[in-house]
């Protein structure tokens, strides 16, 4: 199944791309979704440990599970206002 | 009763939204006077300052993940008018690039009086920055850049 990939902010320029489409195996967390599209990159660990995440525009936890077709947004937390 | 749901309001709304790439202030939404029956406002801007741990700041730009920040932004005011029922809020944020002394975030609270309007206000900012998904790159006065990192935990 595929995924839709959106990234921001500093996960943004450090992965080159806003926009990233993906295909996981069935039954992948988010998590597991972030872990993909990092990579190998050496910042993985990092951000692992503090991004946070949506599907389909709602946020949800690490461990909500991707389903086909969904848009997963990985996000650095908000530094608004 | 939510004040995006005011007929007044949601032609306005329908047309810019309440996160925009357009100047947003605090009096602009003040002046709408939408409740004569409140008698305390109170207004909150975020405003960008020159300067951030040691560094001159010259501009900020600010990028949002846009349909979640705009439904986020309403779910923040619905539940803190919940929280405090005598309430009615508005609140925008700015995005794009912004120079210094602009405003980056404007809420107005009304209320029948001033302490739940008080209460409301600082709530419903300490509540953007920390939900809705918008996120600040600063640019430097000699010429360097960097996105600002979280401190609210």
């Amino acid at each position: 199944m595929s995924v839709r990939v959106f990234l921001f902010a500093e996960l943004k320029d450090m992965m080159g791309s806003h926009s990233i489409e993906l295909d996981v195996g069935k039954g992948m967390s988010v998590e597991q979704v972030l872990c993909h599209a990092l990579a190998d990159h050496p910042q993985k660990k990092i951000w692992q440990g503090h991004v946070l995440y949506a599907v389909n525009e709602e946020q949800v936890t690490k461990d909500h599970i991707a389903q086909d077709g969904d848009v997963v947004a990985l996000m650095p937390p908000m530094t608004g206002g | 009763m939510i004040i995006l749901h005011h007929e007044g309001f949601m032609e306005r709304d329908k047309k810019m939204g309440l996160i925009t790439e357009n100047p947003v202030s605090a009096q602009a939404l003040k002046d709408l006077n939408l409740f004569p029956d409140c008698g305390a406002t109170v207004t909150f801007e975020g405003v960008v300052r020159n300067h951030h741990e040691g560094k001159s700041v010259e501009k900020l730009r600010y990028e949002s993940y846009w349909p979640m920040a705009e439904k986020t932004m309403r779910t923040l005011i619905c539940d803190t008018q919940n929280e405090w029922p005598e309430t009615r809020i508005l609140a925008m944020h700015r995005v794009g690039e912004l120079k210094v002394g602009e405003v980056a975030v404007a809420i107005v609270v009304w209320a029948p009086h001033r302490g739940e309007a008080f209460r409301a206000c600082e709530a419903m900012i300490n509540r953007i920055k920390k939900r809705v998904p918008v996120w600040k790159k600063e640019f430097y006065g000699d010429g360097s850049a960097a996105w600002v990192r979280c401190h609210h935990g």
